[in-house]
């Protein structure tokens, strides 16, 4: 075929150029910013986690099992309140005293003491 | 302009791992033939241009799937035509695989025609082609390919282009003819 387009000029290819590699720095700037969220909200998510995980309070204790015939019907449970035993303090003890045992003489100015340990 | 495609192996492994400047330096190996056949086959060249554009930003989403340069080059001809086929089909641009758009009646002359107004004309004439016979044309006779590398890129077999480009043929003089008579008066 003896026709053909003329030759697009430098300058068209350049702005080609120019347009690709301005969508592809603003594509890589969202992808960043979509990345640097997406790994923040991992962060977050994470700590979340540990304090909730931290902060678990301990379950009441399992009811006793019983043993029972498959033909019986289940049991009814009754649920009780939860009843929160606080810690109390041991109360210290007073230091033992030593036992003391008197002997009364015949002379009632002399008393004998007897200290057993 | 062109750069031979064996002359920076590294190129693609570079821009491959987000290096700028080697993409860049594979657009400028590819984009004669990416923007050349894009007016070829949209007949302007801002469209020419968005269509160059949008098969770029293909081939840096796809870098991974080559394993050399040498890949690349089919692999754009078939991305430059489905994207000068999607543009031309949203902007309504061509003739597409419809009927025969009605050639426009203007204001006839009656000076002879140069070789630039023979230019003007078989360009315009290709964009009343439907788009099957348009690519077979443009990557057949202009970019010089052979029937079998026509066929892979436009998913067809060669005796199809060979039948495509003969009808193209045929039906692009009858158009010339046509626009020449209405616009030249003779």
């Amino acid at each position: 075929m003896d026709f053909d387009f003329p030759e697009p000029s430098p300058a068209a290819y350049d702005e080609v150029r120019h347009r690709v590699l301005g969508e592809i720095r603003r594509r890589r700037k969202v992808r960043n910013a979509v990345r640097t969220m997406a790994a923040v909200a991992a962060c977050a998510a994470l700590v979340v986690t540990g304090l909730l995980a931290l902060w678990r309070p301990v379950p009441p204790p399992a009811p006793p099992m019983l043993a029972r015939s498959p033909s019986e019907p289940p049991p009814m449970v009754r649920l009780s309140k939860v009843v929160r035993h606080w810690r109390v303090p041991r109360r210290r003890e007073a230091p033992a005293q030593p036992l003391v045992v008197r002997l009364e003489t015949d002379d009632p100015n002399v008393v004998i003491l007897w200290m057993v340990n | 302009m062109t750069v031979a495609a064996t002359d920076r192996p590294d190129a693609l492994a570079l821009a491959r791992k987000g290096d700028e400047a080697a993409f860049e330096e594979l657009m400028r190996m590819h984009e004669r033939q990416v923007l050349l056949t894009s007016l070829r086959l949209l007949g302007r060249m801002e469209d020419a241009q968005d269509a160059a554009q949008e098969t770029f930003l293909k081939l840096y989403r796809n870098l991974r799937i080559f394993g050399s340069l040498a890949e690349i080059r089919p692999w754009l001809y078939r991305v430059t035509v489905n994207a000068c086929h999607d543009l031309a089909r949203k902007r309504g641009l061509l003739a597409g695989d419809g009927p025969e758009r009605e050639i426009p009646v203007e204001d006839g002359g009656d000076e002879r025609i140069g070789l630039e107004q023979q230019r003007v004309l078989l360009a315009e004439a290709l964009t009343y082609l439907p788009e099957k016979e348009r690519a077979a044309i443009v990557l057949r006779e202009m970019e010089g390919l052979d029937t079998g590398e026509v066929a892979a890129i436009l998913g067809s077999t060669p005796a199809t282009v060979r039948t495509q480009v003969s009808t193209g043929r045929a039906r692009l003089r009858g158009i010339v003819a046509r626009l020449s008579r209405r616009k030249h008066g003779f």
